[in-house]
């Protein structure tokens, strides 16, 4: 019977109903497995604007302390409470062994987590995975790698393209081995598509600009931002859009320096490009400025949020940002320099009352964080692998 | 407030309240084709099921005025759960899917958004086998078949929420 009513009210039904369920609708028939893996569907109940998670990829000792440490994912609400959503069981090591010891989670697009393998060494091994259905891709090598074009800094940047209802992985590479007027326009660039499941050179960048470090990107406006270092000792962000494949040069604030911590984010509505950096004051005192764009690509509507000085009794601990939640608040980490700490601090920013709340992590070094949504995507890919 | 007349399928004849009659997008548009003085014919739908929407829509609009929830906002989780309280217990998986069709032939789109929550809610927990009788579809699988995809996805069917 449901099967036979109309489309928009089976999708409506189904969409409503949590993922497990709907995975064991899965085997009720064969007309309601193919509505359920159908990428309409897959699309609609994306749409349906379930639980604000947040996924925390990070240490923690095992319930015994003398059994040492182990690497955790779990998934959170994003609520005050930051109640525990569920742990993640991931086995990585039926896929591949990462040789730098852990994967790094690069980016989160519609349920999807994209994992690098290149916290220090580039092992050019990369991983979508879909945590709620349990499924993963791996992807081949890419194109640009040492042995085909020397030694190169990379950072890879991940979302999705609306027009051909696809999701891409776009690696920026900052060739090093460049001689004369190439030498100017070092960064070239490739794309992964899901959909193909290879990589397409897209050749140079265009614009003269160097990638110099594994950078955090933001998806955002059908584009995927990075800051970059152009040639001149400036900074400005680059973006890529997704359905021109074309890049183009993002001003930062009037006025600021980015240093080299500075990242971009999106803010907790999804509404505008955010944007973490760092100055030094004449006393060489670190500061960290969020900012906001107000209109996309206008230089002008950059706006301040809020300046965050050092923090801790003696001022020496410097805030690391992590994301934004869905109430506009910030996750920072407050760690103390110079010195290995086991724990962190995790706080919780609202830039309006600069007030700080302690975020309770159970004893755990947070690698990262960020905000996360329950999806099905994948569950139409006939090669993604069990995890 | 003035009525609207119409007729269901088995010949009764109901008077609705005009803002009720708007609210149906089919009904709406027999009345801007026509003279508001006759009687609408509405052959897909029975007249139990007629009772029942003039039902919902009382209910709908007490509901309206408790949570002072505009009519587009009706989405809330408040409001869908009340609704469900109410009507849930008496009816029937048979009855629920008839005036799912009939709401959505009359295009009542407040009606349809309970509805269908009330048909998500009767599904979440349930096991496969009984999926299969709610839904009422035919068991097409073969043994091997779906043995292959209860493997392939053991952990969504085990856990304390599903019930037996």
């Amino acid at each position: 019977m449901i099967d036979s009513f109309p489309e928009e009210i089976s999708h409506d039904i189904l969409s409503r109903l949590p993922i497990k369920c709907l995975i064991r609708c899965t085997s009720v028939s064969k007309p309601l497995l193919s509505i359920i893996k159908n990428s309409g569907f897959i699309r609609t109940h994306l749409r349906r604007r379930h639980e604000t998670l947040l996924l925390l990829h990070s240490r923690c000792y095992r319930a015994s302390m003398h059994e040492g440490t182990e690497e955790v994912y779990r998934l959170h609400c994003d609520n005050p409470a930051f109640d525990e959503y569920c742990r993640i069981d991931f086995q990585v090591d039926r896929m591949v062994d990462p040789i730098n010891g852990r994967f790094r989670v690069a980016g989160i697009c519609d349920g999807l987590v994209c994992l690098a393998d290149d916290l220090i060494s580039k092992a050019l091994s990369y991983i979508i995975w879909n945590p709620t259905i349990r499924k993963a891709v791996m992807l081949p090598r890419p194109g640009f790698t040492f042995t085909t074009h020397g030694p190169f800094e990379d950072s890879i940047g991940f979302g999705f393209d609306a027009m051909t209802n696809d999701y891409k992985v776009v690696r920026l590479v900052t060739l090093e081995n460049l001689v004369d007027e190439d030498a100017e326009n070092p960064t070239v660039a490739e794309v992964y598509s899901l959909a193909t499941g290879s990589w397409r050179s897209l050749g140079s960048v265009g614009l003269p600009c160097k990638i110099f470090c594994t950078r955090p990107h933001a998806f955002f406006n059908g584009n995927i931002h990075w800051v970059v270092h152009a040639v001149a000792s400036f900074y400005f962000i680059l973006a890529f859009d997704l359905d021109s494949e074309s890049f183009r040069k993002i001003l930062i604030p009037i006025g600021t320096e980015l240093g080299f911590n500075s990242r971009v984010s999106v803010t907790g509505d999804g509404k505008y490009l955010a944007l973490f950096t760092w100055y030094n004051d004449k006393n060489d005192i670190s500061y960290l400025d969020i900012w906001v764009m107000k209109e996309y690509c206008q230089q002008e509507s950059w706006t301040k949020m809020i300046t965050l000085a050092p923090q801790g009794p003696e001022g020496s601990v410097r805030p690391k940002p992590f994301c934004f939640r869905k109430s506009g608040e910030v996750f920072l980490e407050l760690r103390e320099p110079y010195f290995y700490r086991r724990y962190q601090t995790l706080v919780s920013l609202d830039p309006v009352s600069q007030q700080m709340n302690n975020v309770d992590i159970l004893d755990c070094e947070c690698y990262s964080l960020d905000s996360y949504e329950e999806s099905l995507v994948l569950l139409d890919v006939e090669n993604a692998v069990s995890c | 407030m003035k009525k609207i007349s119409v007729r269901t399928s088995d010949g009764q004849e109901f008077e609705l309240e005009e803002n009720l009659a708007m609210e149906s997008a089919t009904i709406k548009t027999s009345l801007d084709a026509f003279s508001r003085d006759d009687i609408i014919l509405l052959p897909n739908v029975n007249s139990w099921e007629m009772v029942k929407i003039i039902e919902f829509f009382t209910k709908v609009q007490e509901l309206e005025t408790k949570f002072g929830v505009k009519f587009m906002e009706k989405k809330e989780g408040r409001f869908l759960e009340a609704f469900q309280a109410e009507f849930d217990k008496d009816l029937s998986d048979d009855n629920l899917y008839c005036l799912l069709w009939t709401v959505d032939y009359l295009g009542i789109e407040v009606l349809l958004e309970n509805l269908c929550h009330l048909m998500a809610e009767r599904t979440k927990n349930k096991t496969v086998e009984s999926c299969r009788n709610l839904f009422g579809v035919q068991h097409d699988y073969t043994p091997e078949e779906e043995a292959e995809i209860r493997e392939d996805y053991s952990w969504a069917f085990e856990g304390p929420e599903i019930e037996e």
